[in-house]
This record gives C-alpha cells, structure tokens and sequence, in this order.
C-alpha cells in the first residue's frame, strides 16, 4: 500500500469516528457555571489582584509610619530669653544694633565681679580702645536674685568652674583686634551641639567679624539660658583667619540628621576639628573654652 | 467568522451564545480526543467538565501563548489525567482493550456505529481494520500523535503544543505509527479499498 492510499484509508477512518460521535451541547451545569461567572465579580477578596494591592497598601502604611513618625522631641540645651535688666526697660535702651557698644548703667547693672564703674568711665575706656584696638572674649552671665552681670575673660583659662542655672542668663560680648571668622559652639553632656554663633537665630551678624567693633552674642535684648536642670556644658569659641566652611556644612548634616548615631558621629567629626585648631598656629586661628556647670 | 479567542471574550462576560458556538465548534474533536487518544472510558461527561474548566479559567486564557485550540487540548489533557488519578488508574488502557470491554460507553458507541447498516460492510470492515492496527501500537506516545494527525487534522505544531514535546519528536511518532499501521493493514490483506 503506497502512502497515498495509505493516507486516503487513515482520512475515511477519521472522517467515520467524527462522525459518529455524538453531537453535545451545553448541559445546565454548564450555563449555570457561566451564569456564576457573570455574577462573581472580577476581584474576590482572595484574588490575587487584592491580595498584591493589599499587600502594597501595607506596605505603603508601614513606610509612612516610619517617616511620618514624630522625632524625638527634644529641649534644645539653649534657650533665649530677654536679661532681667532689659525686662524694667534697659534691653530697649541697650545696643539693639548690632555693633552698637554696650553700654550698662552703673544704676541698673550692678557688677559683681568688677569694681562699679560710671558709663562716662566705661566710654572713655572703650574709646581708648578703639584707638589701641583692643580685644575682648567675656562670657557675661547674670542671675536673678542679683541681676547684676558677671564676667569671665574667656581668653584666661578658668581654673573654677561656674555653676548656671535655668534661671541664669549668659552671654558673650567679643571686640576683635583684627577681622576673623569665629565660630560659637556648645556641647552638652548629651552629646548636642549647638552653634550659638554665626547663627541668624541668635544673632544676625555674619562672618568675617571686623575690628574695633563690639558684638554681643545674642543680640540684645535677649540672652542665652540653659533649658536642661542638670550636667555640664562645654563652650567653645574660635576665632580663625579665614572661613571655615566644613564647619558649616557638618552643622547643616547635625541639623538635618534624625537619629542620635547620626549626630553622634558628626559631633564627634566637629570635636576633631576642635582638636586640629588647638594644633594650628595662634597667628591662624585660636580657640577658647569654657565649661560650666548646670545646677 | 467570529475567531476562537474572540467567543473566549464573550465567554469571560457569561455570554451564553459563545459558549453554545464553541461546543459546536470543539466539542465532537474533543469527544474524539478524549474517547480516542485519552481513552476516556466516558467521554461525554469529560467535554462538559472540560467547558466547565474554560468558563472557570476564561480569565487566564491569553491568546499570545497559545491559541485557543491549543489551550482547549491542553485543559483536556489535563482533565483526563486528573480522571485517571482520580480512578488510580496509573497506565492508560489500550484501545483494543477499551473496545472490547462492555459496558464501556465509547465501546458501546463504537460497536453501534460500526453496526450501522448505512455503511457498506467493505467499509465497516475497513474501519474496524485500523482500528484494530491503531489499538495494536505499542508506544502510547505514538498512538496518540498519530490519532490526533489524522482524526483531529492537526499538525505538527498544535500537536507539539498539546502534548508539549518538540515538533520534531511528534513528527517521528506520526511517521512511524503510521508505519506500523500500514504494515498490519497489509498483514491483514487490506492493500486497497
């Protein structure tokens, strides 16, 4: 048999068993079927499409509640507030400029530390040096009982360390004897860090600071005051002859950093940086601190 | 012409027509498929699960895999091992076998169609003939490539597809089937009809 007859036999065969099978239509089951078809609708709760979106919806949740949750709060160390002189009417009448020189009135400030001395003493004795250029770096605190101003020459390393309370104010006054950029921080027992200056929040002036003029640092009528009951803060004043802008860039990270690892590790890049200025030459830059105690 | 796939989007929305028109179109090859190639011992009940299933798993029908004829088979094949599992039965029985039990529904029919006194003798006798040489095949694999070419006009391709083995495996089968076939029809005096 060739391949042709062969294949002619194998069709007839074929064509007999479509034949002879039976002809079948939908039975009820099948209409009932696609009748539940049409009614089920697209997305049953156990569909695959619902469970992805749900998971999703979940996931969007989580990723919300992570970055919406509120930052610990934190009290910053450093409060500002106006001095208990300038609450009677004197912080009006006090540099509210910022290179106004201070001048206190013996009848209302009160010193402690240093001998009472007449404003017409105070001027003759800042116009002398403006004309010998003189140099200043006082941390200037004053507590409410006395209201009167205490002041420590930062440049002359304290032997005794003060003690501030919440309800003590300080500040700092500068004069410089050339133009330098000084950078302000402080660094409390719990490892924060603030720059109290340059700061636009204390104070509005901006590096370079010049010569021959006064800065009080915040600006008056408002002083610095510690807002945490107990430890010790270290302040740290440099006065370097050109910009540092690492310094600025490191407080920026600090600021927009969240977590306590993050500021951890800034601070301890900005520490380091404190220690290199400790090794550069004085002609450079020079570097004071101070440390008091909150009771 | 409404294509395959395009009742199948009908389907999807319950139209009842689509369905009725695919049964027309598919289930006769279906039956056959299954009563000849599954050997499905009731054949009938298996093309209803099988529309059953199509409904069911309309949704996931993509025509860019496979066509619709393809994916019918498929579902078929399928449904016949879940039947077999089912019954544990583990090896398929053979066609002669199957034709020869009683009771079987598609031996019943077969025997009726073959005792249809429409049909010349010569050619009942000639249809029982190939029959019997198909029922003689050895390799399952090769019974089954060879019903499907011929019964259900299928080629290489769709065949493949069904049974998902290559074109090339599928053509092999079919020309030795059809071999062996031939060579039993002869054996039986059978060189023309």
């Amino acid at each position: 048999m060739d391949k042709k007859k062969f294949d002619e036999l194998m069709d007839k065969w074929a064509s007999h068993e479509m034949n002879s099978a039976p002809e079948i239509n939908p039975t009820a089951e099948v209409y009932q079927r696609l009748k539940d078809r049409q009614k089920k609708p697209r997305f049953t709760v156990f569909s695959w499409p619902v469970r992805w979106a749900a998971a999703g919806i979940a996931a969007a949740v989580i990723i919300l509640f992570i970055v919406l949750q509120p930052a610990e709060e934190i009290v910053p160390l450093v409060g500002l507030r106006k001095g208990f002189i300038g609450e009677k009417g004197e912080g009006t009448e006090r540099a509210q400029v910022l290179n106004e020189i201070e001048v206190p009135r013996e009848e209302e400030v009160p010193r402690v530390a240093q001998a009472p001395r007449t404003a017409a003493k105070e001027m003759a004795k800042r116009e002398k040096k403006s004309q010998v250029v003189s140099e200043q770096y006082v941390f200037q605190y004053q507590r409410p009982d006395t209201q009167a101003v205490e002041e420590l020459d930062i440049k002359v390393p304290q032997d005794k360390i003060i003690t501030l309370s919440t309800e003590d104010n300080y500040r700092f006054v500068l004069e410089l004897a050339q133009e330098a950029y000084v950078y302000i921080y402080l660094i409390g027992d719990d490892q924060s860090l603030i720059r109290l200056f340059p700061n636009s929040e204390y104070q509005p002036a901006q590096n370079p600071l010049q010569p021959g003029k006064t800065y009080i640092i915040p600006a008056p009528p408002n002083w610095f005051f510690v807002q945490e009951t107990e430890g010790e803060v270290k302040l740290y004043v440099v006065a370097s002859d050109r910009p540092q802008p690492d310094w600025d860039e490191l407080y920026a990270q600090y600021e927009g950093m969240d977590k306590k690892k993050g500021k951890r590790e800034i601070l301890s890049q900005q520490t380091d940086a404190f220690k290199s200025i400790e090794k550069t030459p004085e002609k450079e830059a020079r570097m004071f601190t101070i440390r008091f105690q909150i009771q | 012409m409404i294509t395959d796939e395009h009742l199948m989007d009908l389907v999807r929305n319950g139209d009842k027509e689509s369905i009725n028109e695919l049964y027309r179109r598919h289930a006769k090859k279906l039956y056959v498929f299954l009563s000849n190639v599954m050997k499905v011992s009731n054949p009938e009940d298996l093309v209803h699960d099988v529309f059953i299933r199509v409904i069911e798993k309309a949704r996931q029908f993509n025509p860019q895999k496979a066509s619709f004829h393809t994916w019918l088979f498929r579902i078929a094949q399928n449904q016949a091992i879940n039947l077999f599992r089912r019954q544990k039965i583990v090896k398929f029985s053979s066609l002669e076998q199957n034709i020869g039990q009683e009771g079987s529904e598609s031996s019943l029919h077969l025997k009726d169609t073959l005792e249809d006194k429409s049909q010349p003798a010569d050619v009942s006798a000639l249809i029982l003939a190939v029959r019997e040489c198909i029922g003689e095949l050895r390799k399952e694999a090769e019974r089954q490539a060879l019903v499907m070419y011929y019964i259900l006009g299928q080629n290489y391709q769709e065949i493949s597809a069904v049974f998902q083995k290559s074109i090339s495996a599928v053509r092999k089968y079919v020309i030795a089937a059809g071999e062996r076939v031939r060579q039993c029809l002869e054996r039986k005096g059978i060189d023309s009809f």
